[in-house]
């Protein structure tokens, strides 16, 4: 895969991890340093919300910091087992986001007038890639969103994949395939225009 | 949709991250190379794939404060659970240390009166012994020293437990 900029060598994590598990306070900052932007990435890929990603990169690396001395290098990757904490903190705020976001589109729906007449094209120029595929991502159900994140964002195998959502490979592999057709369906009305700009940067 | 093209666009997202066996690979490679609606499915979703490959890591990407805050947040969380982490052992073994000293000296009173009781004189007969022997006037005397004497030894007694009992820095009995 191309960009992953947090990808650390997994002898030198094993051996930050065995520092700070023996009470190095540096070592513990050094695994944040490396590991808290492909966190946060997974989360906010996730919650779509820069607060709820925030809350739960802290409480991933709280919990991980906190149960260190029980990380297993020989069952996951450090990457992975972060990854798989993360997961399971966003599932818990899928459900009051769910909440959330139906108590403002009602309050939307109660207090602002008919939306303008745009053509869906109009209003598709003018914003940017990023934007475009946060709301093509918030369209998927969580579990298609975590699949194609974990694959495309963070480029983990499908055994990976499996291992963070907790399912078996082969659905991972179809939870992955269902969301690259929901995206291409998402996406391509939009513009096959889109798809080609993106491949100019 | 022929067979052909059904077989072809069920495995193209393998096709696409090479995934496929190679006897299935070289099939779909064929298809795609005589089948035009195929080839340009394909390359919708070949486009699609790279555009998820280069967009999705830079998604949702963090502002170098964001992280510095969150940062802040852990350590200031860790510290604060590192007090009832290392806590409990040392303050329940104190509180532990505490009930067995309190006990002790709540007993104090008690086993220091006996004992002292105990280590006096011998006291003067009982009455009831005192009854078979003697006739009932000469009954008075005894009696009375004995209830005199053995209120003594425990007045004594108590009195030297408190001097046992004053130097506790404990909070003062109900
Ligand atoms: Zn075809």
């Amino acid at each position: 895969m191309t960009l992953f900029p947090e990808v650390p060598d997994d002898n030198a994590t094993a051996q930050l991890i065995a520092q700070a598990v023996a009470g190095e306070q540096q070592a513990y900052a050094e695994l944040y340093e490396q590991f808290a932007s492909g966190v946060y990435r997974l989360c906010y890929s996730l919650l779509l919300n820069t607060h709820d990603a925030e809350d739960v990169v802290q409480e991933t690396f709280v919990y991980a910091f906190r149960n260190l001395a029980r990380y297993d290098a020989n069952k996951s990757a450090f990457k992975t087992w972060l990854y798989t904490i993360a997961v399971s903190r966003c599932r818990n705020l899928y459900r009051r986001q769910r909440m959330l976001t139906l108590d403002i589109s009602q309050l939307l729906h109660a207090n602002l007038a008919a939306p303008k007449q745009e053509t869906p094209e109009a209003v598709f120029t003018q914003r940017s890639v990023q934007e475009a595929l946060r709301d093509a991502l918030a369209k998927l159900s969580p579990t298609l969103r975590e699949a194609v994140v974990l694959r495309y964002g963070h480029g983990l195998a499908y055994r990976e994949i499996a291992e963070v959502m907790n399912c078996p490979q082969k659905t991972a592999e179809s939870r992955v395939r269902l969301a690259h057709k929901q995206l291409h369906h998402l996406l391509l009305p939009l513009g096959q225009g889109l798809l080609e700009e993106l491949l100019q940067f | 949709m022929n067979w052909d093209c059904h077989y072809t666009r069920t495995r193209l997202h393998g096709y696409l991250n090479r995934e496929l066996p190679v006897q299935e690979r070289r099939l779909v490679g064929q298809h795609l190379d005589n089948c035009p609606q195929c080839q340009a499915f394909y390359q919708r979703q070949r486009l699609l794939s790279r555009d998820l490959e280069r967009e999705l890591p830079r998604f949702g990407m963090p502002q170098p404060y964001q992280l510095q805050q969150v940062w802040a947040n852990v350590q200031a969380q860790l510290a604060l659970g590192a007090l009832p982490n290392s806590a409990p052992m040392p303050s329940r073994w104190w509180y532990s240390v505490a009930v067995v000293v309190l006990m002790l000296f709540l007993a104090l009173p008690v086993v220091s009166g006996r004992s002292r009781a105990h280590m006096l004189p011998p006291l003067p007969p009982s009455p009831m012994l005192q009854y078979k022997t003697a006739t009932p006037t000469a009954l008075k005397p005894p009696v009375q020293v004995a209830l005199f004497s053995q209120t003594a030894a425990v007045q004594r007694a108590v009195t030297s437990a408190k001097l046992y009992n004053t130097p506790v820095p404990l909070p003062s009995q109900p």
